[in-house]
């Protein structure tokens, strides 16, 4: 009683009167966890007084609003254990108490003072009380009490002003995380032998903040949480931190947002002002996937927003209209010609099919091309279209920064004038490389960025690079009828799952595409003018002879690089990547507070380095980057398992880790390969080889088989791949797939019957009906 | 200045077209509702407000190029949903007014037609 009486209102903590900061709670703080905790720990250690209070059973204390009553418990008849559970799952909180303990004592006030309904055991009360506390201490590992429940969810002891806490018994670990950082204020995944974590903690105590912990080498489910956590963060190591759900990282991190004014932002997100006008809330600096996305995205938001978008033509003079890389010389026109290359196939088999096809089929290069471009000058227009209508403005103009709210813009006449942005978003993208030690690289070859819209057919054409560009180009090239040659230096598709690489070359290769391995130009010069010319190229191969060929077409496909040196990025001091140029993010932000970057451009941290360059992930992560800064969401892009698909005459589609990623990761015993050739309906009539096309999946055995890799080669694979991303978004396991009933006959049911592992060695040859 | 030519009904427009086809011109055609006799508005507000945004603008067309101009007819006609061109397979017209770029897919409608930055924009391509 005259203890409680001490407790006084102020602000919205409880606090004591001799000043210890007990934080009992924010009264309006949702999480339950932070709210329990503190009393504990301020009544032990700092106010030794208080232990000395003789509390009568059944009387009430009053205490500044705060109630309480103890009651008297009957004693029990069921099991120990039926009557602990039902307690646990009946009662959103449950306190098993002694009446004596002060701790349990608080912790009930604590309950009262938040009008939470509670049920209290006092063990000392009960006939049977030692073996409830015996089985308490079977169940939870703590010998003391009070030991408390919430919703179902056992509250570990206390240490320091923290909670510790853990998954209940067969809690999925994603649910667990999820449901934690959603409803925690503050939590922290830590090991206690970690020297960071304790400094991280020390540093939420110097903010008087409470937090939850999670101490992973100290709780079975600690490897599974670390692996979710991994897969959802990107962060492998200990301490990672979540404020109100917002992922911090690391210690560096957090004390960085706080020295930024981030973490302040977090707890207090209306506190952000700032007078100064700017020409627009948000300049964009690129019009393509990304750009685009974001500008309207901010637009919707009603923030007030500019796009800027500048083609530098290629060597050769080609420019395009605004839309970026995907729709003018990307996705659009590759899938498009990927399509023609199909077409042809199908008139070859369409004989089978009892179609009358002429023996002598031929393509017009022309008709194909103007037809494209149609549609893509149709694309562009529609883009400017939408800008208006979200009232975005477009400048069609290259920008550079003076400062970081300032840009320099410089129109194709060369006008130059500056606008200045509140935040600026940097989605430049990048453009094909020319290898400099390759002579007349430049003025004697094309790109991907000349040959969607080369007037004329390639005719016999090398195509330089191992990159899914080069063997995309290729493949369709080959398949319109043309003469093609694929020159790599070493390996194909580097990054991809090096089997299914395997599976792509050997298709081409079977399907006339001629490859020079181990060999790179040096030298392309030109010996003929023409529409096409004719080009004469010398390489060397492995043994360093220099040889060569004469070609139509030179196409590089080496790889890109990010346009990131002309925009004086060092004058505002963003950091890249020393080695690729790329602009270094932290969900999407840089270095400095008001700019972004998104799409091809950025080496984002929570990625893991796996920022896959696509157009639907530029698209999502500016979309939800506007949504961000303008609208009330903190919802992050998630760069892991982002589908893709090479659209290769043979298609190969994946999500998630490559085999050798896979085993790097988990290690090989901890990673089980279901896998199988098939033969797709469609290819038994016309003749086609019956053990080309391959399905696998990857599982973790240590996740309950869960899935982490899905790849496929055969025809559709973008079609069979797309649908398949939302089980991994859903953590599907083995066991998902193998319940899900197939579609039959389709390719896409493979996955549902995958039985045979590859370390069985067994065989996989095609399967019938 | 383009060519100007009107047209009313999908036949005579059809049968223009099938004359400038291999021409390799740039032609626009504006899908409008017939106009009164009387002060020569149309009954559809939408297309009276496009109309003069659009006539403005004509001098940026180029010299080789065709500007059309089709009514799709009264009231009761273009409300059909049977109506010839909402039934004609490359125009699909949706609405009115509606100014496009005939071939190419580029296609401004009902209010755009009147923004006359749009308009600007579909005829500098
Ligand atoms: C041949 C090829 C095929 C591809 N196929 C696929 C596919 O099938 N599926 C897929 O998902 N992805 C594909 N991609 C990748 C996809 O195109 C890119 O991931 C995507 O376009 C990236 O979008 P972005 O917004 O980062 O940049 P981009 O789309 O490249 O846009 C950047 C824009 O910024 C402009 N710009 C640059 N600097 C400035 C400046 N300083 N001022 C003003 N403007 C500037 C550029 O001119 C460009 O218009 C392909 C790419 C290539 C090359």
């Amino acid at each position: 009683m005259r203890l409680f009486s001490k407790l006084l209102r102020h602000r919205s903590h409880y606090l004591f009167q001799n000043s210890y900061q007990v934080t009992l709670t924010r009264p309006r703080c949702e999480s339950l966890f932070c709210i329990n905790s503190t009393p504990f720990y301020t009544l032990a250690q700092k106010s030794p007084k208080i232990l000395n209070l003789e509390l009568n059973k059944n009387s009430i204390y009053s205490i500044s609003g705060i109630r309480y009553t103890s009651n008297k418990m009957p004693p029990i008849n069921k099991s120990v254990e039926t009557y602990v559970e039902d307690l646990i799952s009946q009662n959103k909180i449950v306190v098993f108490s002694k009446t004596t303990c002060p701790w349990c004592i608080k912790v009930k006030a604590l309950f009262k003072s938040l009008n939470e309904d509670f049920k209290t055991v006092e063990l000392d009360e009960l006939s049977n009380g030692d073996d409830v506390k015996n089985y308490l201490i079977e169940k939870t590992n703590q010998t003391t009490v009070p030991n408390v429940f919430i919703k179902g969810m056992h509250i570990a002891k206390h240490e320091n002003g923290a909670m510790h806490t853990q998954p209940k018994k067969g809690e999925p670990v994603d649910q667990f995380v999820n449901e934690l950082i959603k409803t925690s204020r503050i939590v922290i995944f830590s090991k206690s032998t970690c020297p960071f974590c304790a400094k991280v903690k020390d540093f939420f105590k110097s903010l008087n903040e409470t937090y939850v912990s999670v101490e992973l080498d100290q709780i079975d489910e600690g490897p599974a949480i670390r692996d979710y956590l991994y897969e959802k963060t990107g962060q492998k190591t200990v301490p990672n931190v979540y404020v109100k759900g917002v992922h911090l990282g690391g210690y560096d991190n957090t004390l960085k947002a706080h020295t930024e004014g981030r973490l302040a932002k977090i707890f207090n997100p209306e506190e952000v002002k700032d007078d100064v006008k700017y020409d627009y809330d948000m300049i964009v600096i690129g019009g393509g996937s990304g750009g685009l996305a974001c500008s309207k995205a901010a637009a919707a938001n009603g923030a007030k927003v500019a796009v800027l978008d500048f083609v530098k033509p290629t060597p050769l003079g080609t420019t395009w209209g605004l839309g970026g890389t995907c729709v003018n010389v990307g996705c659009i026109p590759k899938k498009l010609m990927h399509q023609a290359a199909l077409l042809g196939e199908g008139l070859e088999e369409s004989r089978e099919f009892g179609w009358q096809t002429p023996e002598k089929i031929a393509h017009k290069w022309e008709t194909m091309r103007e037809n494209i471009q149609n549609y893509i000058g149709s694309l562009n227009f529609n883009y400017r279209v939408q800008l208006r209508d979200k009232k975005v403005d477009y400048l069609n103009a290259y920008g550079q920064f003076i400062d970081k709210h300032r840009l320099l813009i410089t129109d194709k006449k060369g006008k130059t004038k500056e606008i200045t942005g509140k935040n600026i978003v940097i989605a430049v993208g990048g453009r094909p490389k020319y290898p400099e030690d390759i002579i007349g690289a430049k003025e004697n070859s094309i790109t991907s960025d000349d040959l969607f819209s080369l007037p004329y057919n390639p005719g016999k054409t090398l195509c330089v690079g191992a990159s899914y560009v080069s063997l995309e180009c290729a493949g369709f090239l080959k398949g319109i009828g043309n003469d093609v040659t694929v020159m790599v230096r070493s390996i194909l598709l580097r990054g991809f799952d090096q089997q299914m690489a395997g599976i792509i070359g050997d298709y081409m290769e079977k399907h006339g595409i001629r490859f020079v391995r181990g060999s790179v130009p040096t030298e392309i010069t030109r010996i003929k003018e023409g529409q096409p010319g004719e080009y004469l190229v010398k390489y060397k191969n492995e043994n360093g002879e220099i040889l060569e060929e004469v070609y139509n077409t030179v196409m590089l496909a080496v790889g890109r690089d990010v346009c990131t040196s002309d925009l004086n990025l060092d004058k505002v001091g963003v950091k890249l990547n020393p080695k690729s140029k790329k602009i270094l993010t932290t969900f999407e932000q840089t270095n400095i507070d008001n700019i972004y970057a998104i799409g091809d451009v950025i080496d984002e941290s929570s990625a893991n380095g796996r920022v896959l360059e696509l157009t639907p992930v530029a698209i999502k992560a500016g979309q939800l980057l506007a949504d961000r800064i303008y609208g009330k969401s903190d919802v992050k892009m998630d760069y892991y398992a982002v589908p893709t698909t090479v659209f290769t005459p043979i298609e190969y589609g994946s999500i998630g880790y490559s085999e050798e990623e896979a085993i790097q990761t988990f290690g090989e015993d901890n990673v089980e390969v279901y896998h199988t050739s098939f033969w797709p309906l469609e290819w038994t009539v016309a003749h086609k080889p019956h053990d080309v096309c391959y399905a696998k999946l990857i599982c973790n055995k240590n996740d309950n088989m869960r899935v982490i890799g899905l790849h496929v080669a055969g025809p559709n694979a973008g079609e069979i791949t797309q649908g398949y991303a939302v089980a991994f978004k859903l953590r599907a396991t083995k066991k998902d797939f193998d319940m899900t009933v197939g579609i039959h006959p389709t390719n896409s049911e493979v996955f549902t019957t995958l039985k045979t592992t590859k370390r069985s060695g067994e065989d996989i040859g095609g399967a019938g009906c | 200045m383009a060519k100007q030519s009107v047209f009313r009904g999908l036949q005579q427009l059809r049968s223009y077209l099938t004359s400038l086809e291999g021409s390799n011109k740039s032609i626009f055609i504006l899908f409008t509702g017939d106009k009164n006799e009387q002060d020569g508005s149309s009954w559809c507000p939408d297309c009276n407000v496009a109309d003069p945004v659009i006539h403005k603008s004509l001098n940026l067309l180029s010299e080789d190029s065709e500007f059309i101009t089709c009514y799709v007819g009264d009231r009761p006609t273009w409300k059909n949903p049977q109506n010839e061109f909402r039934m004609d397979k490359d125009i699909q017209l949706k609405c009115i007014p509606t100014l496009m770029q005939w071939k190419k897919n580029k296609v401004l409608r009902e209010e755009q037609c009147a923004d006359e930055s749009l308009v600007e924009m579909l005829f500098e391509n």
